[in-house]
Formats: structure tokens, C-alpha cells, sequence
């Protein structure tokens, strides 16, 4: 009943309303825990960001200083404020486009730790809170420089509270745990650059990397070309590519290649309806999901939205040859 | 391997994973000669404790998240070389007591 209301709902925001309950509503027919999976948001959604200075410690868990608290004003720090400011925006793309309330969608307070370790190049969540290395300077700048990557790693959170067991970081449900962080980070940035599908780059990590190690860290619409990332990119965009017991950031350039092949034909933002098919998807996957697994759920959200966005993501798995 | 005297033993170990994957892959370089003799006979003892059989396998978790880190360590006591890899937490409890004394001496040095 809410499936044929919302296919025939003439405002969008109607739409969009009828799908996630009819999306809800059908996780909830069959999964008994669902509500851990896909929490209703609690009454009072509060964004809360807190952020740590750890002077370069590099301990586990991490800790460190707490320098700027929701509703603080700027520091002199410019990591502090970054991993701030992106939190924020990445909070409230979560919130205004897929209503959900922060990343375990019951109001989690987002915890950033920036300046870990001495020339730490990289950036993770680590189960409960994000983690930013300031790079070498050689390969790598400072990662809270580039909203995508903290939007990236944030949504490795979303994937844990919305995929039941979260996606097991190995093989193609590693590589498809690393897509989906990379697919909502583009997005979010994206959506805060106001940025069509067309006019978007597509890149990630653009703007971390020193001039002379590359321009990004990897590329969505273009998988492996080094000429637009840096030289150690070996994404392949097509099954024909795939390396079997690789790298779960190899292998993700095929689930990022059908993300940006969906989106481009589905047209308009990929705010829109990617995203949601995107998002719709998590809570129908396994903690074992395989690249046709994702297809086949992907393709299942998008009929609930109409014929011509089945055929467009349909066809863009077809493209990367994880479907015939 | 037997551990050699008069042979220097160099340990490496590798960090891959968070955003960055191979590309940011961590690796820090002891050479126990070199360090502290405290800091030293903390690691060799963490080192003799990893069992010889753990010495060329995997110890990788079956449902890994994104923020286990996979972690290689490699051993090199003169010609000879051998690796482990694993995940914290997964193995022989020594390695992951070895891999956060590597930590602190990297911090340290």
C-alpha cells in the first residue's frame, strides 16, 4: 500500500515521505531487530560536535584535549575548525535530505580527535569516533581539509548502525563498505557545493595530497586514471579489473563506477534520488554482501521509486559488469 | 627462526587501512641495537613471546570493521626474514603487545 502510494504521489516531498516508511515498514516485516538497524530518530534531534586536540599523541583509543564544543566559536586551529564545520555539514546532510539523526540516527554526539600521531597519513572512525592524522607533508596535507573525506568516514559509522553487522571489511562487502563511504562523501560534498551530477568532479580526496604526489585519491567517474588522481591509483571500473583477495580500496572502484553511472543517468543532484536508493539499500544488505547482492538491492529500492530509475540503475550495474 | 647473537634484529611493521588504505600504509623501522635498552628489552620480550608456529601465518578477523587495521610484521635477523600478518587483537596476544611497544618507540624515537 505505502510502495503504491508513493509511486503515484505527485509532490516529491510526498514521495520521498511514502518511501522510507514503505521502505521502513518492509525492513521491519522482516527483520525483528530492526529497530537497532534502522532506529526511528529520537524526539529531540541535537547536532553535538566535540573536538579533541591530541598533540600528536597517537594512542589507542585516542585522546587529547577538548578545544571547541558545539555552539564554541572558530579557534585559531584551522583542523579543529575544519573537522568541525564538515562534521557539522555532513550532520546535517544526514539530517535534511535522509532525516536521519546523526550517525546511529538516535542523536550520537560526534567526536573528532585531529593532529593523531606525527605525520599520520591517514584518517579513520574507529567504532565511536572520527580520527585525523595532519599527513606528511610529502604524500599527504592534513585530511580535515577535504569535506569529502570526513563525510566518507563518518558514513563508515552509518554503515555500522544500518547494515545489519555492519559490512565485514574484507572482499567485496570491504569493497562495497569503502563505495558506500565514498559515494555519501562525494555527495555531501556535492550537496554543500550545490553541485549538479554533471558539474560535480567526482574525485576523492581532493586537495589532501601534495601538489607533486597527485590530485586526488581516487575517482568515481573515472576509476584508475591516474592522470586525474596520483600514480598508485589501480581502481578498476569494471569487473573485467577485479583482483581477487585485494584491497578492499581497489576493489571499491566498481560500486563507485555504477554509483556514478546511476546518478549521471538518473540526472539532476545526487542528492536526489541516488542517494536515497543509496541509503534505502543499507538496511537490506548482509554483513557478507557481494557487488551482485548490492545490485540486486540497489536496483529493488530503485522500482519502488519508478520503472525509469530500476532501468538506470539497472543499467549501470550492467555497465560495470557485476549483472549481464 | 633462531634468534642469532651478534646478529642485528630489525623489525618492521606495517599499518594498511583507514581512509587512505595502501597509499598512507604506516611503516616504522627497529632496529633493536638501536634503541633504548629498556624500550629494547620490552619489544624482545614481546618478541619472544609470539610463538614460532605464529611466525608466517594470518591471524586476520572473520568479520573485520574499517577500523581494524591490518598489520604485517616483518622480521630480519640477518639473511633471514619471516612475517606475520593480523589485525589487533586476533592471534597470539603477544603481537598485539608487540605492535603498540613498536608504537611507543616510534613515538619515542
Amino acid at each position: 500500500m505505502l510502495r503504491h502510494l508513493a509511486e503515484h504521489a505527485k509532490a516529491p516531498r510526498d514521495r520521498d515521505a511514502l518511501f522510507q516508511s514503505a521502505l521502513l515498514s518492509e525492513f521491519l516485516r522482516g527483520h525483528r531487530s530492526a529497530r537497532r538497524f534502522l532506529s526511528l530518530p529520537s524526539a529531540a534531534a541535537a547536532k553535538h560536535r566535540s573536538v579533541y586536540d591530541c598533540a600528536h599523541s597517537q594512542a589507542t583509543p585516542p585522546h587529547g584535549k577538548l578545544v571547541r564544543d558545539e555552539g564554541g566559536p572558530a579557534v585559531k586551529d584551522p583542523a579543529v575548525n575544519q573537522a568541525y564545520d564538515s562534521a557539522g555539514t555532513t550532520y546535517d546532510f544526514y539530517q535534511k535530505i535522509l532525516q536521519r539523526n546523526s550517525i546511529d540516527n538516535r542523536g550520537l554526539r560526534i567526536d573528532s580527535f585531529v593532529h593523531y600521531g606525527t605525520k599520520f597519513n591517514n584518517a579513520f572512525w574507529d567504532g565511536g569516533e572520527m580520527v585525523y592524522g595532519d599527513g606528511d607533508g610529502k604524500l599527504f596535507l592534513g585530511f580535515t581539509g577535504a569535506i569529502d573525506v570526513v563525510a566518507h568516514e563518518l558514513t563508515h559509522g552509518v554503515t555500522q548502525y544500518s547494515t545489519p553487522g555492519g559490512l565485514d571489511y574484507v572482499d567485496q562487502s570491504g569493497a562495497l563498505n569503502e563505495s558506500i563511504s565514498d559515494v555519501f562523501g562525494s555527495i555531501v560534498k556535492q550537496w554543500s557545493l550545490g553541485q549538479s551530477v554533471t558539474q560535480a568532479d567526482w574525485l576523492i580526496g581532493a586537495g589532501i595530497m601534495t601538489p607533486q604526489a597527485g590530485k586526488a585519491l581516487r575517482s568515481m567517474k573515472d576509476p584508475g586514471n591516474t592522470k586525474v588522481t596520483w600514480s598508485g591509483d589501480d581502481q578498476p571500473a569494471t569487473m573485467d579489473g577485479y583482483v581477487t583477495g585485494g584491497d578492499v580500496h581497489t576493489n571499491s572502484g566498481i560500486p563507485n563506477h555504477a554509483f556514478y553511472l546511476a546518478a549521471t543517468a538518473l540526472g539532476g543532484n545526487s542528492w536526489g534520488d541516488a542517494a536515497k536508493i543509496w541509503y534505502g539499500t543499507l538496511p537490506l544488505l548482509q554483513h557478507d554482501a557481494t557487488f551482485a547482492d548490492a545490485a540486486e538491492a540497489t536496483i529493488s529500492v530503485a522500482a519502488k521509486l519508478g520503472k525509469s530509475q530500476a532501468a538506470a540503475v539497472q543499467g549501470a550495474w550492467k555497465k560495470v559488469k557485476v549483472i549481464k | 627462526m633462531e634468534k642469532s647473537e651478534g646478529h642485528q634484529v630489525k623489525l618492521v611493521l606495517e599499518k594498511i587501512g583507514g581512509f587512505t588504505g595502501p597509499a598512507g600504509r604506516e611503516v616504522t623501522e627497529i632496529d633493536l641495537a638501536r634503541l633504548p635498552p629498556d624500550q629494547a628489552a620490552a619489544i624482545a620480550q614481546e618478541l619472544a613471546a609470539v610463538p614460532p608456529e605464529a611466525w608466517n601465518q594470518q591471524y586476520l578477523s572473520a568479520h573485520p570493521k574499517p577500523w581494524d587495521f591490518r598489520h604485517v610484521l616483518r622480521q630480519v635477523d640477518g639473511a633471514v626474514s619471516q612475517s606475520i600478518e593480523f589485525q589487533l587483537h586476533q592471534g597470539p596476544a603477544a603481537l598485539t603487545r608487540l605492535a603498540e611497544k613498536i608504537a611507543a618507540a616510534k613515538a619515542s624515537g
